[in-house]
């Protein structure tokens, strides 16, 4: 079986802070899977995603993803996997505020290595679907509604169709009804791809083939140690 | 695309970028102005005499002497006799030797009595003739031969009469009523005093101020009165170059009368050590107000940190590398002060057409107007260095914060 993510024994302590550390013995994501993380603030969240989307270098243990040794990366090598295989969507500061809407989804091609013009193609099929009118992809990003830029923020990461889309907290800022029909779309719009979804809200989970709590994931990598 | 987001960004804080610019736009200005305000003043003074080898007056100091001599700056204390005048002139060391009467003036113009010689002998620059635009050298007594600048401002044209007074200020009190001058010549510009200057004969100097009436007689007719005949200075060359030393120790220990002999080029050399302590102070003073506006630069640098942050996250989540930051706040950086540069030279282009026909006309200095390129170049390529320098520290600051952070905002 294909795993998009596979670890096995991973630690991470933030440089200068010995209070916190994460630390994780196994975890396994079957590619093309939609899986919901559940994470307080406070549990290693960001920690865990800086590292999976190859921000941040993992120093111990094994972290696979989409069949690649991440820890075996140049901090460049990380940064242009990223570029070509990761789509990520954060609770905030998603787009550049002085780029239009249009501008904003096409920065998904930016630091790719391959070129990606024909997909940009893709950019009407995507936002028609949105309902990101030709109105909205004009203007400013900073002058659009919430709503309105966490629609351009899916766009962009599906742009692509990277392997794998990593969701940070996407849907804390809209309503509830707003929120349903974010996830509902990301999935739907995500065939081949694998969705991490980050959340602290536990009623999103059942949208999701799978879901996760990181906080057990911890406590039963503690355990195996 | 990456260059129009940076481009963009600066554009979405462009209060701020622009207020920098314009502080190091006006700091270049004042760098670029000194420097090149001192220069051409410099070469003003330095073009005004040539081919002069001693400038001959009663006892005074050198650097008093070349300034009412040659820039009509100051005045004499005590006037050289004629008979002096007459000495140098048969002195065998000496070439030729002009006589300048000073003191009267026509319309706030500076009226100087000499000979046709003059016309002949004075050079300025790099040893170039008075040139006549119009006209030629006076031949009578009541014939005057006007600078470029005086025919432009007095409106003169070629056979008008003049009506020449006593003493230098704008309003004259006793004015000499009886003794109108006609226009002979008109000189072509040289960018020096001659400009703003009236020559008429030494021998009318000394009909303007006697009262019976003078004839206008041909000048190899006309007669000086030598007795009351005062001059302000003789322009003297000297028969060889060698003897230029031994002449001058010569006139300086002159017994008939107290003499003073400058080499214009040494007296000039005195009065740029005199000016070193205030061009070096002016100099100061801009190289702080660039290095004011260079601190404003950085602290606009560092008061963007947190947008600048935000921005780099996006870019970052996108597959940016952490040091695309250095280059975004140091191209900021760059694109500013390069922007500043340009603009202060526009700045100073445009205030020199406005201002040089102001600093001709009230302190005879001939300012070029366009400012060397290589002055340009130098000034710009300091400031850009210094900018690039000091834009690492908010650079570097935000790359080791993106490095520590990764993906986090706070």
């Amino acid at each position: 079986m294909e795993f998009a993510v596979d670890i096995q024994d991973l630690t991470y302590r933030w440089p200068g802070n010995a209070d916190f550390s994460l630390n994780i013995a196994r975890w396994q994501i079957e590619a093309g899977k939609k899986v919901f993380l559940y994470g307080q603030s406070g549990s290693g969240k960001s920690t865990l995603l800086n590292l999976l989307s190859a921000v941040m270098p993992a120093k111990q243990g094994k972290l696979c993803v989409l069949g690649q040794d991440l820890t075996s990366l140049a901090a460049a090598q990380r940064d242009a996997f990223r570029a070509n295989n990761i789509g990520m969507i954060f609770q905030q500061f998603n787009l550049l505020p002085f780029l239009s809407g249009r501008q904003n989804i096409e920065l998904a091609t930016l630091f790719g290595a391959k070129t990606r013009l024909a997909k940009l193609e893709n950019i009407s099929t995507i936002t028609d679907k949105l309902g990101l009118s030709a109105a909205v992809l004009k203007q400013q990003a900073n002058q659009m509604s919430v709503g309105q830029q966490q629609r351009i923020a899916i766009a962009r990461a599906l742009l692509l169709q990277p392997p794998l889309i990593i969701a940070d907290e996407p849907t804390s800022a809209l309503d509830s009804d707003l929120r349903d029909e974010f996830i509902q779309f990301l999935i739907a719009n995500s065939p081949n791809s694998t969705v991490i979804f980050v959340s602290h809200d536990r009623s999103l989970a059942p949208h999701f083939d799978q879901s996760f709590d990181l906080f057990e994931l911890q406590r039963r990598g503690v355990a195996v140690c | 695309m990456l260059i129009s987001i940076f481009l963009r960004s600066i554009w979405s804080r462009k209060l701020m970028a622009g207020l920098t610019c314009v502080s190091i736009a006006i700091s270049m200005f004042v760098l670029l102005s000194v420097a090149h305000i001192q220069g051409q003043i410099r070469q003003s003074f330095e073009r005004s005499v040539s081919g002069v080898d001693l400038i001959v007056a009663s006892r005074t100091s050198q650097l008093n002497l070349l300034l009412f001599s040659v820039y009509q700056i100051g005045y004499a204390t005590h006037t050289l006799s004629w008979q002096s005048y007459l000495a140098l002139q048969h002195n065998p060391q000496v070439d030729w030797a002009i006589p300048l009467a000073m003191g009267d003036s026509y319309a706030g113009k500076a009226v100087v009595g000499t000979t046709k010689d003059f016309f002949q002998h004075y050079k300025f620059a790099n040893k170039r003739s008075l040139h006549f635009s119009q006209g030629e050298r006076f031949e009578r007594v009541f014939e005057v031969v006007v600078g470029a600048q005086v025919a432009q401002d007095l409106d003169l044209k070629l056979q008008q009469n003049l009506v020449l007074a006593h003493g230098t200020g704008k309003v004259s009190f006793t004015k000499h009523n009886d003794h109108p001058f006609t226009v002979v010549g008109i000189l072509a510009p040289t960018g020096t005093p001659v400009d703003r200057t009236i020559y008429v004969p030494i021998e009318a100097i000394d009909a303007i101020h006697a009262h019976e009436p003078h004839a206008n007689e041909l000048l190899s007719q006309a007669q000086v009165d030598t007795n009351d005949m005062g001059l302000t200075a003789v322009l003297v060359a000297a028969s060889s170059k060698m003897g230029i030393l031994s002449l001058q120790r010569q006139i300086n220990q002159n017994v008939d009368e107290a003499l003073s002999a400058i080499l214009p080029a040494v007296a000039l050399q005195e009065l740029w050590q005199l000016m070193d302590v205030v061009e070096q102070s002016l100099q100061l003073i801009s190289w702080l107000v660039l290095a004011a506006a260079m601190l404003g630069l950085i602290t606009m640098l560092l008061a963007s940190m947190l947008e600048r942050r935000k921005e780099l996250l996006v870019l970052r989540a996108l597959g940016a590398k952490a040091s695309l930051i250095v280059l975004l706040i140091e191209g900021e950086a760059l694109t500013i002060t390069l922007l500043g540069c340009v603009f202060g030279y526009v700045l100073l282009t445009v205030g020199l057409h406005v201002a040089a026909p102001y600093v001709l006309q009230y302190f005879g200095l001939a300012i070029e107007v366009m400012p060397t390129f290589t002055t340009l170049l130098r000034f710009s390529g300091f400031a850009l260095v210094i900018a690039a320098l000091l834009a690492l520290i908010p650079a570097l600051l935000a790359y080791k914060q993106s490095l520590a952070r990764g993906l986090q905002v706070n």
